[in-house]
């Protein structure tokens, strides 16, 4: 399709209007975090760095923030193993309720949170505690994980598809073993897959907070639980503008690492 | 050589294979999440202790019983229905031709800066972004503010399917640009060249093709609507939706038979 | 070693063809194109017409696996004594350069394909078009059956074996997670749990329950920290949950984690009745003597007597307007449950089912034949009556409001100018000067909270659970809560503190008549609160329904 100079004029408008869609409220968020106001009020009654002062050397956030780190990690990494594994069951192999996985894969994203944190939370205590595993970070990694396994099955089963199996049978072919050819042959191919995953299972955990708020257990301050306690405490509901506008910041490092080992295209631009 | 062995063995059944791949993924999603699930839908057939809020074991359809008998209940489901479906129309048009400009008509370059720039949101606290559609549509907030008007504040369901269809944005945006780039540049060419004309192209050839990426998106935007009981209560003014008679039975009345009646309704819908 | 067959076919001398790490076949080039030993092998190298069973039998006419080479097939009207011959309808032309490609489907409904070479320069046959075809019957080869049918089949019935088996195990473990929940009767006493009867040694931590405020560590402002003096001190360290509402701490409670729980009203009488929190030995707590007495034993707080919990700090919900828009300004309740307010669409209103007692407390004034005597405390129709003010009141209503932020929020932009308020949100909005606000007690009292420090029952931690309720209430920490949340203090003493006089004087902490025109929240329960006994009043669950049922 060769599209006409007009069409590219108004394709590339609806994006810029669909990035300043996107981008208006975030700016509202980094205006807001200089706002003297403790409430977010608009327009902004002053210019203030004390948010941002406060901010730096606040050991609560700190913590949360270490927190939310942690669980991140623990989901994804777990996401990645079970969605991988998954991924390979259901790609490179044909069995009895196949289609069926890949509906329970996409359950716990697609049920709403409030039924997947209220279930694991009634499991949790009837079936952990009497073994006297508490609600604790380690429920949150479960809770967490349960619904990043989707992002990661997805993302590894569409470039299993896209890649065939003829790779690995060559790989077997010239005398390589199964932990061989994955190591040395899948698993190269795979890798950004992986890794786009990943990094979009980490943020879809690290601004959980239905789910979290279900699973976490005493002394467990993720950040998104940390900035609704501080949404709702006496002067400190600017600190969280604060923590918003850093976060928009500071993620821009992964997520562009992330698109640039995104992988490659089918098309391409026309 | 152990692994040797163990290959060999994997290697000649791919039974085993097979299960290797699927008990872990299986023994977590089928146990931990659908058993959490059945058990939580077995108590809704429960009833509660007046006195002390206890759930008490039993058969009863009464839960059922007042959430189609009351009137409320319907209208609140079928409102729920309408935002969820509103959200998902926004981000379909929204995300469609900023997809199609990310995937098909800029360069490596900007397509990489873009897919960035969609994504970076995502890391902005969910909690920041819904206060911050309440500064915009507030009272003297940046909408009255822009149009001059006398301080009207324009909460409401409207305020609450644009906010959410904000949040949810990337999670269409990302499935329609995967899918768009899968395409291959072939078929639009071919499209092309036998004589179509962009629109057509995009109609009759893109999105056919596309189709499972707006679906897989849709789950997206429609199951999160469906599951938040948060934003309503920021930027809803008096209006609630079905999470919140969940959350509200589970959290505030404790009444968890009722709610896992109620939380049904959206494991239902979808 | 390759995958190219064009290139294994002309370079080998002989090919080995593998499958699933089998040898299929063993041969020369020809051997394996022209003699193919497994269907596999067929398939696999080059194209064929494979055909099998039924199929087979129509249009070669043997029950086998056959093979049949597309470049084989003629299009021929007759047929020679050592042919076979099918008719069908072409369905295909690709023109392929040097040959043409044609898919036929034949009259028995087998698709067959067909190539032959591209001699003639023209189209031998167009879509639509009804051939003949015709082949040599040696050229259609009978393929060695393979086993693998068989075990096809018997692989299908492991998998669903196993897929039974994981199916049981989870129902087995949903049917044991719904067993475990406690049973209690429905007598009207609360059980009966033991008050700790002396303190040991301090176990070296505490988990705590509290609202937002009123167990600062200094992480969020390190001016503001009492819980790292208090673990110097006992050798407790603290682990903080705070709950938004005092609905999540029951559930939280309820998990059997925590130590102690600042519950207000509307929750405490929850947990005395589930068995989740125990009565509390006062003597194990120096502080509680100086309490003020107004406090103590009250209905939210106790059971016949019995303390299950320290007072730790109340407020009244407030009528708050904003004094440059609502003139004359209101003194009742009647301001925001009047159904014609010329505040329509600005007024606000504290959204929790709790909420119900203030329709039911201007009720209790203004219609004395419900004969309300307790807003806590309604049954059947009293309760109707209350529902119906509130929705009528809806009407009226911008927005309702859970957190403080928002009520803040909603008051300085203008979108609200009338409804309940907490002192601490007036405090907040009247220092950022945006707008002018006044917060009044109205004439008809008000509903408010009281919140009490309680010990669950199965506390991991009861030494240092009584440590920290005696911290939390000792005067110099009673009063660092109550000036950084912005309530009144239940310790006498914390009024003493410096800079408190002030403090205590805005929040009427030693007012006790101002206290006694406050009706503090309180768990509606099916028996009636207010003592009577011939009739049933509507429980928090209830409550609940309606408040659903109000917004709508």
């Amino acid at each position: 399709m060769i599209l006409s100079r007009r069409a590219r004029i108004l394709l590339f408008v609806a994006m810029m209007l669909g990035l300043a869609v996107i981008y208006v409220p975030l700016l509202v968020v980094v205006v807001n975090s200089f706002n003297s106001s403790r409430t977010f009020g608009w327009p902004p009654s002053g210019f203030t760095l004390d948010w941002w002062a406060r901010t730096i050397d606040n050991a609560g956030m700190l913590q949360a923030l270490l927190t939310s780190v942690e669980a991140g990690i623990g989901a994804t990494a777990v996401a990645l193993v079970l969605g991988t594994m998954a991924a390979f069951a259901v790609q490179r192999f044909k069995f009895f309720g196949r289609d069926t996985i890949s509906l329970l894969v996409i359950l716990p994203l697609a049920l709403p949170g409030v039924v997947t944190g209220i279930a694991l939370n009634n499991a949790f205590r009837a079936v952990l505690q009497p073994f006297g595993i508490s609600l604790s970070l380690f429920t949150v990694i479960v809770g967490h994980a349960t619904f990043c396994i989707v992002i990661v099955y997805n993302n590894v089963l569409a470039r299993l598809r896209r890649l065939g199996g003829s790779l690995e049978e060559a790989s077997m072919d010239l005398g390589a073993d199964v932990f061989q050819t994955f190591r040395f042959v899948t698993f190269p191919l795979i890798r950004t897959a992986l890794l786009s995953g990943g990094l979009l299972a980490f943020a879809l955990s690290f601004d959980e907070i239905i789910v979290t708020t279900f699973t976490a257990g005493p002394g467990v301050t993720t950040l998104p639980i940390w900035i609704f306690s501080n949404l709702f405490r006496p002067n400190q509901a600017p600190v969280i503008n604060v923590v918003a506008a850093a976060l928009v910041i500071l993620s821009v490092l992964p997520v562009w690492l992330a698109t640039r080992v995104g992988g490659e295209s089918a098309g391409g631009r026309i | 050589m152990r692994t040797a062995t163990l290959s060999r063995v994997l290697y000649r059944k791919p039974l085993l294979r097979l299960g290797s791949l699927l008990s872990l993924p299986l023994l977590w999603l089928v146990i931990a999440y659908l058993g959490s699930l059945a058990a939580m839908f077995l108590t809704a057939f429960w009833t509660v202790d007046a006195f002390t809020g206890n759930p008490v074991p039993g058969f009863s359809l009464g839960n059922f019983g007042s959430l189609f008998s009351d009137p409320t209940y319907l209208a609140v489901a079928a409102r729920s229905l309408g935002v969820a479906a509103g959200v998902t129309v926004i981000d379909a048009i929204i995300a469609l031709p900023l997809a199609f400009f990310m995937a098909k008509v800029a360069s490596p370059r900007a397509q990489r800066f873009l897919v960035a720039a969609v994504l970076t949101p995502l890391w902005a606290s969910y909690l920041v972004k819904a206060y911050a559609w309440r500064v915009m549509l507030g009272g003297s907030g940046v909408l009255d503010w822009m149009i001059g008007g006398g301080s009207q504040s324009y909460y409401g369901l409207t305020a609450t399917t644009v906010t959410l269809a904000y949040l949810w944005l990337p999670y269409m945006i990302l499935p329609v640009y995967a899918g768009l780039e899968r395409i291959p540049n072939s078929l639009i060419e071919a499209s092309s060249d036998l004589g179509a004309s962009a629109w057509r192209t995009f109609r009759s050839v893109i999105l056919p093709l596309l189709f499972p990426a707006v679906v897989a998106g849709s789950i997206f935007t429609f199951s999160l609507t469906l599951g938040d009981y948060i934003t309503v209560k920021i930027v809803g003014g008096k209006s609630q939706l079905f999470a919140n008679v969940i959350y509200d039975n589970v959290v505030t009345a404790d009444n968890l038979p009722f709610a896992a009646a109620a939380g049904l309704f959206p494991v239902a819908v979808p | 070693m390759t995958h190219d067959q064009e290139e294994a076919l002309t370079m080998s001398d002989r090919i080995a063809v593998l499958a699933d790490g089998r040898i299929e076949q063993v041969g020369t080039p020809v051997q394996v194109y022209e003699r193919p030993a497994t269907d596999f092998v067929a398939g696999f190298v080059g194209t064929a017409n494979l055909t099998t069973g039924a199929d087979s039998v129509a249009v070669h006419g043997v029950d086998a696996t056959v093979s049949l080479r597309p470049e084989r097939i003629q299009i021929s009207s007759t047929v020679a004594a050592d042919e076979r011959g099918a008719s069908g309808v072409v369905t295909d032309v690709a023109y392929v350069g040097s040959q043409i490609r044609l898919v036929v489907r034949l009259d028995s409904g087998i698709d067959m394909i067909v190539v032959t070479p591209n001699t003639a320069a023209r189209q031998p046959a167009a879509t639509g078009d009804q051939i003949r075809l015709a082949w040599k019957a040696e050229h259609a080869l009978r393929v060695g059956a393979t086993e693998s049918v068989s075990t096809e089949g018997e692989e299908k019935m492991n998998r669903r074996k196993l897929a039974i088996l994981v199916t049981c195990l989870g129902l087995a473990l949903a049917s044991a997670g719904c067993g475990s929940s406690g049973t209690s009767g429905t007598s009207g006493a609360p059980p009966k749990i033991a008050a700790l009867d002396k303190l040991g040694k301090p176990e070296g931590s505490v988990n705590v329950i509290a609202w937002a405020g009123y167990a600062e560590d200094g992480s969020n402002d390190p001016k503001v920290d009492w819980v790292h003096p208090f673990t110097k001190a006992t050798g407790c360290k603290v682990n903080v949950k705070v709950a938004g509402t005092s609905d999540e701490m029951v559930t939280l409670m309820k998990t059997n984690q925590y130590d102690v729980v600042s519950a207000s009203g509307d929750a405490s009488l929850r947990l005395v009745y589930s068995g989740t929190v125990a009565p509390v030995n006062t003597a194990l707590v120096p502080n509680y003597a100086t309490i003020f007495p107004f406090l103590k034993n009250r209905a939210w707080n106790s059971v016949g007597g019995t303390a299950y919990g320290v007072p730790h700090g109340w407020g009244a919900n407030l009528l708050q307007y904003n004094t440059d828009v609502v003139k004359p300004a209101p003194t009742s309740w009647s301001s925001v449950f009047a159904a014609n307010s010329p505040y329509k669409g600005k007024v606000t209103a504290y959204d929790s089912p709790i909420y119900i007692a203030d329709a039911a407390l201007y009720l209790m004034n203004t219609n004395k034949s419900l004969g309300i005597k307790n807003p806590y405390a309604l049954d059947d129709k009293q309760f109707a009556a209350a529902v119906a003010l509130l929705k009528q009141q809806k009407a009226n209503v911008g927005e309702y409001w859970s957190d403080y932020t928002k009520s803040v929020q909603s008051f300085e932009s203008g979108g609200s100018v009338l409804g309940t308020t907490w002192q601490v949100i007036n405090n907040l909005i009247t220092s950022d000067k945006k707008v002018k606000v006044n917060a009044i007690l109205p004439a008809e009292g008000s509903t408010g909270w009281s919140d009490t420090w309680m010990v669950a029952a199965k506390a991991p931690h009861p030494t240092c659970a009584y440590k920290w309720l005696d911290w939390i209430v000792s005067p110099s920490v009673n009063a660092q809560v109550a000036t950084y949340f912005g309530e009144a203090p239940a310790q006498s003493k914390a009024c003493a503190e410096a800079g408190m006089a002030a403090e205590c004087a805005t929040f009427h902490a030693a007012d006790k008549p101002y206290s006694d025109k406050i009706w503090y929240w309180t768990t509606p329960t099916v028996a009636c609160l207010d003592g009577r006994t011939d009739t049933k009043c509507a429980d928090y669950t209830k409550w609940t329904q309606a408040w659903t049922d109000i917004k709508g």
